[in-house]
């Protein structure tokens, strides 16, 4: 049969067969690539836990946010650890006891060891503290041990920590990841900070970059090898790509990084589930006492009776926050029950005119007072910062709210440059930080480089007083004394407390018995279980 | 045939842009007559409500009215794109003229200072002094202006370089005219086709500009409606409420699309190489 010249024309036109089945080659190679490309990529073995932002450090002493500290326990942890109601209680010691005012000792854990196989005795415990107040290590952490006179090796289990003087505090920092004697001097931080050793639950494996880190369990962890195969931390810094990455089985775990407003999409995910549990972060109303109407006490009270929480609490937290009444949250050892100061716009106008603020022309018109109120860009803090500027209006005080940039925000605060201003304590551990935040010898300024935490500069001879006795107090006293704090800060009302946020963890399927803390430490990953899809049961190391 | 007549009959871009620009300047205008809610209003209550009666466009955080915002924000991105593209037309028309007449040393100057401008990316400049000075409308407008005014200033000076040197300017000259008076009444008329293209060019880029600062928190101040804060703020929530970035993306995205569209129509009816025999 004759072939018609056009179509003879094309085949002649046509390349050699050995180039056409090269092309079929490529075509077919570059269709295997796209559907690789385009296809779910299978999520990495064991657990992924996503992260806001990396860890700054792995070696305990020099970190100081709060992902390094919490990484930093899961490989290396202390002799103690916090409870859910912020009490100590023993880590890798096995008990702890008061020998004097001024000497506490510590007996550890039988047959406790490193990753790498050495034995954990008080010689490395010794080490660890000794390093911490060396200046030439350089911790920024150094500072904390200054009531600390030297620490005593008694035996192989037991050592002892001398104080100058009393200073019941010093438990809470008596947490410091334990590291083996050979790595804690200044020669070890080289190895300590790219493959950090510890006695904790989780080995380090490998940190290629500081978006990814990977630990495996420990084998010989006191408390028994974590039932979960591996560890893979990433850090995804958008929420909405957290969010997804959850929603697609491709991470298991995010501990306070998801926005409440958006828990009810996660809620309905089959796969997915949220556990909550109160927490210690504290969110306040700061206010500047030095001059102004806001020196008045009857100003401040005005302004807290005129803060609704309830609403704020309800819709923008979804219910994931107590309403405080004091820095300390409810279930803190130390929580004392004030009355607070609660919602009453009637109160707030009698307290206002008393102070010499009537309303010039009635409801809705001319504003008794006006101060400016600064926050940073942070979304949901501006978007509460806006609330809280309506129900403040309602009761004649108006507020012009300033979002700043965080550093300068906060060099702002630090600097006493508002007048209001909303920030959040991350976790309240040690009621020590009372003194810290209302003690009138840490109010900023050049002395302490800015760094006094009293930055409304409440100046409260009385409340020194009993903040400095409740250093050097028994525990029993202690409670006493903070609580009589407590109602002292409730009557001067330095700050205004919001609420105390619940700490919040969104857990896939394959993470079973998974717990949070109070504190949002990641600590309870060592006794949660990943369970295999096929399964259906904990995985047995 | 003229090359505003061009532009009135054929183009259908300017048709489209004209139409989004009068839009735009009819909403910002009315903006507190045509809202269902007053744009402070907040209702916790109603989250992030979906579109429905009482709120066509559904709610926001806090509450607010998605649709009182877009409108609002219209206002917004006029007082800030008009008010930013108007100090940089003056002070770059103004600078720009004195350094094409004057020359010399002073065009050196001139010129080397707008070069240095230019070196820096001008919206991180404007996020360097809004994080300096602070959110408000003013700044926003100050730190748009403060490398806005350069391409106008270039393009006058262009224009005066050609022109002054044209028979009409020498006889201005001849008579007795001084600088200033050839620049306002003989050169500035004759550059401000290329000026008004230019304009028309900024508004959008100015628009986006605001948008961009809110969107980052350093644009207006926290409450006030606009359609970059209102972006911001949805991107929180695309999951579970979408329609709070959606509805002021697409009115950031038509009016920018206008405005671009409008600008080509202009300067394709300016330019002598595209008008017809």
């Amino acid at each position: 049969m004759d072939v018609p010249p056009d179509i003879r024309s094309v085949t002649e036109a046509m390349p050699p067969l050995p180039f056409r089945a090269a092309v079929r080659v490529v075509s077919a190679t570059l269709a295997l690539l796209l559907y690789a490309g385009c296809r779910e990529k299978a999520p990495p073995a064991g657990i992924t836990v996503l992260l806001e932002a990396p860890p700054d450090s792995l070696d305990d002493r020099f970190a100081l946010t709060a992902h390094g500290q919490r990484l930093a326990q899961l490989i290396s942890p202390g002799l103690l650890t916090f409870d859910d109601a912020s009490s100590p209680v023993p880590q890798l010691a096995e008990s702890f006891r008061d020998v004097s005012a001024t000497v506490v000792e510590f007996v550890l854990r039988p047959g406790l060891t490193f990753h790498d196989g050495t034995a954990l005795t008080a010689e490395d415990v010794k080490a660890t503290y000794d390093s911490l107040r060396d200046p030439a290590l350089g911790s920024p952490k150094r500072e904390r041990y200054e009531p600390l006179e030297r620490v005593e090796v008694v035996d192989a289990r037991t050592v002892r920590f001398h104080l100058k003087r009393p200073y019941a505090p010093l438990l809470a920092e008596l947490s410091a990841a334990i590291l083996p004697a050979e790595r804690a001097g200044p020669q070890g931080i080289e190895a300590q900070a790219t493959h950090p050793v510890g006695a904790g639950p989780f080995r380090f494996e490998s940190w290629p970059d500081e978006e990814h880190l990977t630990l495996t369990p420990f084998a010989g962890w006191h408390g028994g090898t974590p039932a979960l195969s591996r560890l893979t931390f990433r850090v995804v810094r958008d929420e909405t790509t957290r969010v997804l990455e959850l929603l697609k089985g491709r991470a298991d775990l995010v501990v306070n990084g998801v926005s409440p407003a958006v828990l009810p999409a996660l809620r309905e995910a089959p796969h997915l589930r949220v556990v909550t549990k109160p927490g210690t972060g504290f969110t306040y109303v700061g206010i500047n006492l030095r001059e102004g109407p806001l020196a008045d006490v009857r100003v401040r009270q005005a302004l807290c009776h005129l803060i609704d929480v309830g609403p704020l609490v309800e819709h923008k937290l979804h219910g994931l926050a107590e309403p405080a009444s004091s820095m300390l949250p409810r279930a803190h050892w130390a929580f004392t029950a004030t009355p607070a100061c609660g919602y009453s716009p009637e109160e707030a106008g009698r307290l206002l005119d008393a102070a010499g603020y009537p309303d010039p022309d009635g409801p809705g018109g001319q504003p008794r007072l006006a101060f400016t109120f600064k926050t940073s860009t942070d979304r949901f803090r501006r978007a509460v910062a806006l609330v809280l500027k309506e129900q403040l209006a309602r009761g004649g005080v108006a507020i012009e709210v300033r979002g700043l940039e965080f550093g300068t925000f906060f060099d702002d605060v630090r600097r006493g440059r508002f007048e209001l201003f909303t920030l959040k304590w991350a976790a309240v551990m040690e009621p020590d930080l009372l003194r810290g935040a209302f003690h009138s010898g840490n109010i900023p300024g050049p002395e302490n480089h800015w760094g006094g935490f009293n930055r409304g500069a409440l100046k409260d001879p009385a409340l020194d007083r009993m903040l400095d006795a409740a250093t050097q107090a028994p525990r029993e006293e202690r409670r006493a004394l903070y609580a009589q704090a407590q109602q002292e800060l409730d009557a001067v009302l330095p700050v205004i407390p919001l609420w105390h946020e619940s700490s919040v963890a969104v857990v896939s399927s394959r993470l079973v018995d998974f717990e949070p803390s109070a504190h949002g430490l990641l600590t309870p990953l060592a006794r949660a279980r990943e369970v295999t899809p096929s399964s259906g049961a904990g995985r047995t190391p | 045939m003229s090359g505003a007549r061009r532009f009135r009959l054929q183009s259908w871009g300017a048709r489209f842009g004209l139409a989004v620009a009068c839009l735009w300047v009819f909403t910002a205008l009315f903006a507190p007559w045509l809202s269902p809610h007053p744009p402070d209003a907040i209702d916790l209550t109603r989250e992030l409500a979906r579109p429905g009666p009482g709120h066509l466009l559904g709610t926001g955080e806090n509450g607010i009215d998605v649709l009182t915002h877009v409108l609002h924000g219209a206002r917004v991105s006029l007082e800030v794109s008009f008010f930013a593209v108007l100090l940089s037309g003056v002070l770059g028309i103004t600078l720009g003229g004195i350094a094409g007449y004057a020359g010399g040393l002073v065009d050196e100057g001139l010129m080397r200072l707008v070069d240095v401008l230019l070196a820096f990316p001008g919206i991180l400049l404007a996020l360097f002094i809004t994080s300096v000075l602070g959110p408000s409308l003013t700044n926003v407008v100050f730190a748009l202006s403060f490398t806005g005014w350069t391409g106008y200033a270039r393009l006058t000076r262009g224009q005066v370089l050609t022109l002054r040197e044209r028979d009409y300017v020498q006889a201005a000259r001849a008579l007795g005219s001084g600088p200033g008076r050839i620049l306002v009444r003989h050169l500035l008329p004759n550059a401000a086709g290329p000026l008004l293209v230019q304009a028309t060019f900024a508004l959008p880029g100015a628009i986006v500009a605001e948008a961009s600062l809110s969107f980052l928190g350093l644009g207006v101040p926290p409450g006030t409606p606009s359609w970059g804060a209102l972006v911001d703020q949805g991107t929180q929530y695309l999951l579970v409420a979408p329609h709070v970035a959606l509805f002021p993306g697409i009115a950031l995205a038509v009016t920018v699309l206008g405005f671009n569209l409008l600008g080509d129509a202009l300067r394709d009816a300016m330019d002598p190489r595209h008008q017809g025999p």
